[in-house]
């Protein structure tokens, strides 16, 4: 195939060759020809350096963009009737990422939006990773919202904040722009739960921050932990 | 003890997912050569895998599953995008020339534009084989191809690399020594 050499070695045969794909017949039968056909080396050679040419060139593929409006995915949207797939920002290098089918929610009348995700249950994760006061809002917005909401039609719901990277500000008794508001929310209902990232706080407390954190407030696991756990569990997902 | 096993597979499960998104992502970038497409793929694959994880019945098999999940992603996206493959696969690139090929900045560039000249049929088949290391039994199963189809393809895709990256011009080469069997 394309190659110069006649048969009875061909082009797919050398290159299973360098790739090691040859058992020790087939092997012996190259070695053979290898040494008397100094063309057929040097196509040899040519095909390991072009494999090592290939596996350097894409070592460190440019990264993903940041802070990217996944509003707009390049990728066709399937429709919530496909049954709405899984936000897993999560696996991610750190969730800026909710993707797949995104539903624009406004929020409030600002023009924060939320990605949701995986609507078959009603609990709900809310996931706050900036340190944007407008998204901070919006979230406790949202989460009032949702609280009073089920109250109001006496629906079992759970509902947990979880903050990491620039969310975590939200829940620090020093940065948090709406300590009172959290505070009415949780000693108003027993169904709600703030968390800050375990890691975000080492973090922090790694570059000499002493965090304290806001009453009622929680740090016992990781945000990607217990995101992953309340996925697996059903739970709805909305990063604010 | 079957709950405890199922935690556990769960647990293993999840962290291989996380380990796996760097090399997804290199891979999905391999085939769109586009940081942002590939992102889009790669967040695409790792939630379909997480959907569909209870398919997986032997972990130590996950990444070819992986890679098969992302190989799907990548069709579902060129079938939608049919106008996009045919301007990839038809697009003129720049030559590319040997001298090129010191490997700095500008000579990754030129291996990436060569790759991307590929039909992505090839593109998929050279990029599982050299930047993943799959055996090509495995790239057969991950791309639902039979065996001797990977080979002409990995054939023709290295032939065609080989054309645009390293004859255009005599490249010095280092002595040709014949092979020698280590015993």
């Amino acid at each position: 195939m394309n190659r110069k050499f006649p048969p009875p070695i061909s082009g797919e045969q050398l290159n299973a060759f360098i790739d090691d794909e040859l058992n020790f017949e087939e092997k012996t039968r190259i070695f053979e020809h290898l040494g008397k056909d100094e063309a057929l080396i040097r196509e040899t050679q040519e095909l390991q350096q072009l494999r090592s040419l290939l596996k350097h060139a894409y070592r460190n593929p440019p990264p993903p963009p940041h802070n990217r409006n996944r509003a707009v995915s390049h990728l066709p949207l399937k429709g919530l009737a496909a049954g709405l797939l899984l936000g897993l920002g999560v696996i991610t290098g750190w969730f800026g990422n909710a993707f797949t089918d995104n539903i624009r929610v406004a929020l409030d009348g600002s023009a924060t939006h939320l990605n949701t995700v995986a609507a078959d249950q009603a609990n709900l994760l809310l996931h706050i990773s900036t340190n944007d006061p407008a998204r901070m809002e919006a979230a406790l917005n949202y989460a009032e919202e949702q609280l009073a909401t089920h109250r109001a039609q006496d629906l079992a719901f759970r509902l947990e904040v979880v903050a990491n990277d620039g969310g975590i500000e939200l829940l620090r008794r020093d940065t948090s722009p709406y300590p009172e508001r959290i505070e009415a929310l949780l000693s108003e209902y027993d169904n709600v739960t703030f968390l800050a990232c375990a890691n975000a706080l080492h973090k922090l407390q790694a570059q000499g921050v002493n965090v304290e954190l806001l009453p009622g407030t929680r740090s016992d696991h990781t945000a990607l932990d217990k995101i992953i756990e309340r996925l697996d569990k059903g739970w709805r997902y909305i990063k604010a | 003890m079957m709950l405890l096993g199922h935690l556990c597979r769960n647990r293993e499960f999840r962290l291989h997912l996380e380990k796996s998104r760097k090399r997804l992502y290199r891979l999905a970038y391999s085939w769109c050569h586009a940081p942002e497409l590939a992102d889009d793929l790669t967040q695409e694959a790792l939630s379909k895998a997480l959907k569909q994880s209870a398919q997986l019945k032997d972990l130590s098999a996950m990444d070819g599953w992986l890679f098969r999940i992302l190989s799907n992603c990548w069709h579902d996206y060129l079938r939608s995008r049919h106008e996009t493959l045919q301007y990839d696969e038809e697009r003129d690139l720049d030559p590319v020339t040997p001298e090129q090929l010191n490997l700095r900045q500008q000579d990754i560039e030129s291996v990436r534009k060569a790759v991307a000249t590929l039909t992505q049929e090839q593109r998929q088949v050279i990029t599982l084989v050299d930047i993943e290391g799959c055996r090509y039994a495995e790239v057969a199963e991950i791309l639902a191809l039979p065996i001797g189809t990977v080979m002409s393809r990995l054939c023709r895709a290295r032939h065609a690399l080989k054309e645009r990256l390293l004859t255009k011009v005599e490249v010095p080469r280092r002595q040709v020594l014949p092979f020698r069997r280590l015993t």
